[in-house]
Formats: structure tokens, C-alpha cells, sequence
């Protein structure tokens, strides 16, 4: 019964706070708003008796990425706005979808004969199991992991290089009746169009 | 490690990747030692590593087999996978030689980018298991984002990039959210025990888990083949993209997703009960979207790269087809289909990096009188772009009859008729380039010069599209022999 409550709190606080990641018209508050879900989602997991899970979601979802939010924010001037128009022409579409979406899940979880069986108890050594399983039958897409960690450095490395280059607007400027110029008319005629 | 265990794990069967990733760390060696001085010698790296790994893979017998636990299976779908991307690879470093050169300060980056990205696409092919195929996706589309953002402080480049990685960031999670249901619904991730798995379903109801997983995989990677209507991002991107970067992902990045898609939707999912006739439903559906808007759409544009990822959708749209027949005669004309399409492609946009080097535009004006300034590059455009029209006896032709013979083959008359009529459409748009560059007058007619990489590549891609179209035997029959291999070995 307690167990039940517990999971009926903090299932309504996730979703209340997900609303206002969204619907906050600071972004600061929403990022903040954000981590408070994410710790919801966290408590989930700890009543599904799934504590590593649970762990993993704090450490790299709040401790990393709520904060790698927040960093951009204070970095990038004037996204703090609040009078900033939060929604695009986009707004009616995409509720529609979220909304299919949300439909497809519930349909999958109602039509789906959940098993009432007895689940035996996770194991003890959970962690042990992870690790045996990352460096035995998924040792290769483990060891692939960095070699993917090695392309983003390098690209994050190079994008966030400043360096005196060959600048391909200026050139084309001094040149006069070519140009880039032409191609972004083009493009951004066709945005509108659109 | 010991021997035997490196020798259980049959490690050799990864050679390929093995040696493209020693270059690709090569040249990143050599960037921070000497790419400053010497930047050419990262291209001739790159080359080395290349044409060495291409050795190495096709010049001997390579085993095949399945290792690593079953994460990793080398066979014939992903030989031929690996050489189409390894000659794509080719085409672009001689593509980049002249061009990210000229435009960029540190060219050097990019071959270190564009290893690792067919790294990915390699293991993309090979992957059998859904975790690994996740990373290999995840590795090639990171290393994608890069290369479209190469030029980044020009502000097409860096757009283009950003709607990449926005779009391609939703399309990821879906798949992944795919593969969570599939592997809900069988308790695996391997692929070769899915279909077992899901024939004595787990539990009730597991079906639906299965069949949703199954679509929003489908998603996933409808969006690397620019299958409509998953399409949105391909114009913009391969408009804003280094026009290298265009080439290779229309072509090595479709290749490693049509590999992805033969090896799950051909081996294992329409194995499973009732689900085959849905499937091919499903394909014609994409299919024709994909035929129809993509030449449609192409109609209007008035900037040749953005013409040029209208046109690849719809050659993607072709392609569909022959994953809709579901025989081996679909697979076959899938193979020869991207083969002639790797070559007229990179002809083409080989093409517009020399005139870009000449006149900076990528704007179709640009290609006024090309006939009179430079009739070597007039006549690859005009060859290239008749066989992706399907015009006889260019490969083109021969591809589209293929592929349409297999639609046939299952009684898809419709969506056949729509391929032929949608041909036929595309014939326009091809043929405004062409009346630009051989009819209209510039009244700049000073010669373009074509440095020798991309004269040498010009050759081969026009000499390809010529030979497979007027000698298709041997590309149809090696691909006839692996189509059947692959449908046996997949099943």
C-alpha cells in the first residue's frame, strides 16, 4: 500500500514537473524543473527495487547533463529572456504527436496480459552481474563505446577550435558577382515556402 | 590476452574495421606532429589506408563467420557493404582533396572524421546484435555531424549540421526505444535467436511489443536512407554540407542503412509468423512516398546540391522497392541498384566541387556554357545524370529494370507503374542541368581547371556508370550469386 502511494507521488511530481520543464518561461527554472523530474524518475526506480539503475540516473542525468544545461544557459547571452516566444508554428503539430505517441504506449500497455507470476528477486550482486555481462557477451559493443567517445572529442575538439581560416563569405564578398550570397537567397526562399 | 582465447574470438574477421581504424589514428598522429607543415600527407594517409584495408578484404579470401558472442557477424551482405563504402570513401578523400583544402584551414580533421564515419558504417554492416548495431549508428552519425559542420564559420554548414543533429538525435531515440520493445518482447538482442525468441511468445500480448518495436526500428532507419516521410532533414543538410560530405552521405551513409535494413527486416523479422506480407506492405507504402515526392519536389530547385538530395531521395525510393519484393532477385538489384548509384553520384558532385573551386555557387547559373569552359566536366554531368535518369544503356537503366523485374516479380504493378512514370518525371529535372550547361551561353568562358585527383575519379565514376551499364554481366552476376548467398545465409 505504501509502496503504491510512493509510486503514485512521485509518478504525479514527474509529471508535473515535466509539464513545467515545457511550459516555464524561464529556462533556467525549466532546466531546473528538468533535474526534479529526472530525480523522480530515480525514486521509480529505486521502488522497482532497481537501486543501480537509480544511482546511474542521479550521477550522469542530474550530476552531467542537468548541469551541461545549465552551463549553456549562463553561457549563451540572452536565452534568460522571459518575454521570448517560447512556442514556433509548430506549436498545434506537435502536441498531436506527443499525443500519438502517448497513445501508441497506452495501447501497448493495455492490450499486453501482464504476468502476475511471483518475479524472483533481483539478485544481490547486480552490479557483478552488469560487469560480467559488459566484459563477456557485449565486450565488443563496450569496446566500440570508446571509439565513439574518441570521434566526439575529436569533432567537439575541432568545432570549438578557433583558428585563423580561409573565411568562405569574405572571399566571396571580394569577388562580387558569384557568390554564396545566391545560394542562401536561394535556401532561405525556400524555408519560407515551406 | 592469450592466444587461443584472441584465436576463439576469431578476431581476424574484423580486419577490415581493424585497419581503417590504424589509419584513422595515423593521421590523427600525424596531425599533431606534422599536419600543420605538410597537410597533403593526412589525404595520402587516408588513400593508403583505404586501398590497403580494400586489399586486404577483397584481394584475399576472407573467412566469414559470427564472433564475438554473436555481436558480429562477417558475411557476403557485409563484404560487399564494406566495398561500397570503402570506394565511396575513395571518391571522397579525392573529392576533399581539392576542395576541403582550399576552404578550410585544417583540412587534416576531416580524413581522421571521415575514417572513423566508415568505421561505423562497416560495423553498421556487420553488426548482429542490437546493442552493437546501436553504437555502430550512433559512431557513424556522430562522425556525420562532424563532417556537415566542417566548414564552421560558414552559416549554411553549421545549420545544416544543427538540423542533422537535432533530427538525427529524435530518430536515434526512437530506434532505441524500438529495440528496448524488441528486446522486451524476446528477452534478446541477438538477432539470430529474435526470431526463435519470438516464436514461443514470452507472454501474452508480447506480439503488439513486438510489432511496435519492429515499426519504430523501421523508423530509425528510414531516416538514414531518406525514406519519405523521414526525409525533412536530408535537403538542408546535404545542401549546407561540404559538397564531399553531400557525396558520401548520399551514398555510404544510404548503403549502411540499406545493409542494416536487409540484414534485420530480410533475416530476421519477417521470419517471424504473419509478419512478411505487413512488411512488404509497409515498403511499397515507403516506396512510393519516397518515388513520388522526391522527383516531385525536385522540380522547382534552383541550387544543384539541393536538386541533387531531392534526386537521392527518390533513388532511395527505387531502392525500396527492392526491399518491398522480399526475394533474392531484390536483393540482387539492391546491390547492383547502389553500386551504379555510388558511381553516378560521385561523378556528379565531383563535378560540382571543381565548378564551385571555379566560380563559388552552387547556384544551377553557375552551370551555364560548362559545355564551352570545360566539355571533359560537361560530359560526366551529361553521363552521370542520364543513368540516374535510367536513360539506355547507361548502368541506371539496367539498375531500374532490375529493380522493377523484381517488383514485377511479386505482382507489384502499381508500384511499378509509379516508378516508371516517376523516371520519367526526374528525365525534367535532370535535363535543366544539362540544357544550362550544354545549350544556354555564359558570358564567362574561361576555362575550369580540374586538378588530377579529381580528373583521375571523374574517369572512374564515368567509366563505372558506362562499363556496368554496357557490360552489366559481371556486376549483375556477382550480385545475383550474393543475393542468393545472402537471402540463404540470412535465413
Amino acid at each position: 500500500m505504501a509502496h503504491a502511494l510512493m509510486f503514485y507521488l512521485f509518478a504525479a511530481l514527474a509529471i508535473a514537473a515535466s509539464l513545467a520543464v515545457i511550459l516555464h518561461r524561464n529556462i533556467f527554472k525549466s532546466a531546473t524543473f528538468l533535474a526534479g523530474m529526472l530525480f523522480c524518475l530515480a525514486a521509480l526506480f529505486v521502488l522497482l527495487d532497481a537501486e543501480f539503475i537509480a544511482v546511474v540516473q542521479v550521477l550522469i542525468y542530474i550530476g552531467a547533463i542537468t548541469i551541461l544545461i545549465v552551463f549553456a544557459i549562463m553561457l549563451t547571452t540572452k536565452i534568460n529572456d522571459e518575454h521570448k516566444e517560447q512556442f514556433n508554428s509548430q506549436k498545434f503539430l506537435a502536441p498531436i504527436l506527443a499525443l500519438g505517441l502517448l497513445g501508441l504506449i497506452l495501447t501497448i500497455v493495455v492490450k499486453i496480459q501482464w504476468t502476475t507470476a511471483e518475479i524472483s528477486p533481483v539478485p544481490s550482486d547486480i552490479l557483478g552481474l552488469i560487469g560480467t555481462a559488459l566484459l563477456s557477451d557485449f565486450i565488443f559493443p563496450f569496446d566500440v563505446v570508446s571509439i565513439l567517445l574518441l570521434v566526439a572529442l575529436i569533432g567537439a575538439t575541432y568545432i570549438a577550435k578557433q583558428e585563423d581560416r580561409k573565411p568562405l563569405v569574405t572571399e566571396v564578398d571580394e569577388t562580387g558577382e558569384h557568390g554564396d550570397g545566391k545560394v542562401k537567397h536561394a535556401l532561405h526562399a525556400e524555408e519560407v515556402e515551406h | 590476452m592469450n592466444a587461443s582465447l584472441l584465436d576463439s574470438l576469431h578476431a581476424i574477421l574484423l580486419s577490415p574495421e581493424f585497419y581503417i581504424l590504424i589509419t584513422a589514428i595515423a593521421v590523427l598522429i600525424w596531425e599533431s606532429v606534422g599536419g600543420k607543415e605538410r597537410p597533403w600527407v593526412s589525404s595520402y594517409l587516408t588513400l593508403f589506408g583505404l586501398f590497403v584495408t580494400m586489399l586486404m578484404s577483397f584481394g584475399f579470401k576472407e573467412p566469414e563467420g559470427i564472433t564475438f558472442f554473436g555481436t558480429y557477424t562477417h558475411d557476403g551482405l557485409a563484404q560487399f557493404m564494406n566495398a561500397i563504402i570503402l570506394i565511396a570513401s575513395v571518391f571522397t578523400v579525392f573529392a576533399a582533396s581539392h576542395f576541403i583544402g582550399r576552404w578550410s584551414k585544417s583540412p587534416g580533421t576531416f580524413y581522421v572524421i571521415l575514417l572513423f564515419a566508415a568505421f561505423g558504417m562497416m560495423l553498421m554492416a556487420s553488426a548482429s546484435e542490437l546493442i552493437t548495431l546501436f553504437v555502430a549508428v550512433e559512431t557513424t552519425t556522430i562522425a556525420l555531424y562532424i563532417l556537415t559542420a566542417y566548414f564552421k564559420d560558414d552559416r549554411l554548414s553549421a545549420e545544416a549540421s544543427m538540423k542533422f543533429i537535432l533530427i538525427g538525435t529524435v530518430f536515434a531515440t526512437i530506434m532505441l526505444f524500438g529495440m528496448v520493445l524488441v528486446y522486451g518482447a524476446t528477452g534478446t538482442t541477438v538477432l539470430s535467436e529474435i526470431t526463435n525468441a519470438a516464436a514461443d511468445s514470452v507472454f501474452e500480448g508480447s506480439e503488439i511489443l513486438l510489432l511496435s518495436g519492429i515499426i519504430m526500428i523501421l523508423v530509425g532507419l528510414s531516416f538514414k536512407i531518406t525514406a519519405v516521410p523521414f526525409h525533412m532533414w536530408a535537403p538542408d543538410a546535404y545542401t549546407g554540407a561540404p559538397t564531399p560530405v553531400t557525396a558520401f552521405l548520399s551514398v555510404a551513409s544510404k548503403a549502411s542503412g540499406f545493409a542494416v535494413i536487409i540484414r534485420l527486416y530480410y533475416g530476421v523479422f519477417n521470419q517471424i509468423a504473419g509478419l512478411e506480407p505487413f512488411l512488404a506492405n509497409t515498403f511499397i507504402i515507403l516506396a512510393g512516398m519516397t518515388m513520388i515526392l522526391g522527383n516531385f519536389l525536385a522540380l522547382p530547385q534552383k541550387n544543384i546540391k539541393r536538386l541533387l538530395a531531392y534526386s537521392s531521395i527518390a533513388q532511395a525510393g527505387y531502392m525500396i522497392i527492392g526491399l518491398a519484393a522480399y526475394s533474392d532477385v531484390g536483393i540482387s538489384a539492391i546491390l547492383f541498384y547502389l553500386t551504379q548509384y555510388m558511381f553516378a553520384n560521385f561523378g556528379i558532385f565531383i563535378v560540382v566541387t571543381v565548378v564551385y573551386n571555379a566560380v563559388q555557387s552552387d547556384d544551377m547559373s553557375a552551370y551555364m556554357g560548362l559545355s564551352r569552359r570545360s566539355p571533359f566536366l560537361a560530359l560526366v554531368l551529361l553521363i552521370c545524370l542520364l543513368s540516374l535518369a535510367g536513360i539506355p544503356p547507361l548502368a541506371g537503366f539496367i539498375g531500374k529494370v532490375y529493380l522493377f523485374a523484381a517488383g514485377i516479380d511479386k505482382g507489384y504493378y502499381i508500384l511499378v507503374t509509379i516508378g516508371i512514370l516517376t523516371s520519367v518525371v526526374s528525365v525534367y529535372y535532370y535535363l535543366i542541368v544539362l540544357k544550362k550547361a550544354y545549350i544556354e551561353k555564359n558570358a564567362d568562358v574561361s576555362p575550369i581547371a580540374i586538378p588530377f585527383g579529381a580528373k583521375a575519379s571523374l574517369w572512374v565514376a564515368m567509366l563505372g556508370v558506362i562499363l556496368t551499364g554496357v557490360f552489366p554481366n559481371f556486376v549483375v552476376n556477382s550480385a545475383q550469386v550474393l543475393g542468393n548467398f545472402i537471402l540463404a545465409n540470412l535465413k
